[in-house]
């Protein structure tokens, strides 16, 4: 099953869980956050990276340096475990 | 978690190519550790206290107030999970980024309930110089 595939069920589950009044508020949210423009000030292909210092799941320092030293990287920014 | 799930499957490949995987949130890295050791993931969860770092991407943004209600609501309380009371969120996003640190591709949307195909990220990765 494709990742879309799989994130459709869910967002069919959520859906039908979901008050229909909280549900309008958060669908509304999305709508306003796209409208907002935030997509237009993302870093944009051709940019160089920012640099980061942050530390991983175990407390180890992890940095955009060391990783591309490396080679190639994949960020994939994500909300939370929830 | 779908997508994280998702991304253990290019782990492998990546590495064929030289590439490497982070997934990046805001959360207190106690969160990341309990997400990849059930899901058995091999790479790193990095923790972005604030979302400090993924507001130079341009992801970040404030939960409006109505908002940090319903996620309280569900149980999603942010200021515990994060460490920190400003209710904000990354936009989720992939980012391609090639051995000389030059962004090559961006996929991001204001909807979290959309998130790119690992294949797809793996396509870009293939379509890098070497």
């Amino acid at each position: 099953m494709t990742l879309s595939a799989k994130l459709d069920e869910i967002r069919q589950g959520a859906m039908k869980k979901i008050p229909a009044d909280k549900l309008a508020v958060m669908t509304q949210a999305t709508q306003d956050l796209r409208a907002s423009g935030i997509v237009d000030k993302v870093i944009k292909v051709g940019a160089p990276l920012p640099a980061f210092s942050l530390t991983n799941m175990r407390g180890a320092p992890v940095s955009s340096a060391d990783l591309l030293a490396r080679g190639a990287l994949v960020l994939s920014v994500f909300r939370g475990h929830w | 978690m779908a997508e994280l799930y998702a991304l253990q499957s290019i782990v492998d490949p990546l590495k064929a190519l030289g590439a490497n995987l982070v997934a990046l949130s805001p959360q207190k890295p106690e969160h990341g550790l309990a997400i990849a050791e059930k899901n058995k993931l091999g790479f790193d969860i990095l923790s972005d206290p604030r979302n400090d770092y993924a507001a130079t991407l341009g992801l970040r943004f404030a939960l409006p107030p109505e908002l940090q209600s319903i996620y309280s609501s569900f149980g999603i309380n942010l200021p515990l999970f994060d460490g920190d009371d400003s209710w904000t969120l990354p936009m989720p996003g992939r980012i391609v980024v090639d051995r000389h640190g030059i962004v090559r591709a961006v996929d991001v949307d204001p909807d979290y309930t959309v998130r790119p195909e690992p294949e797809a990220t793996l396509d870009a990765v293939r379509a890098l110089p070497r």
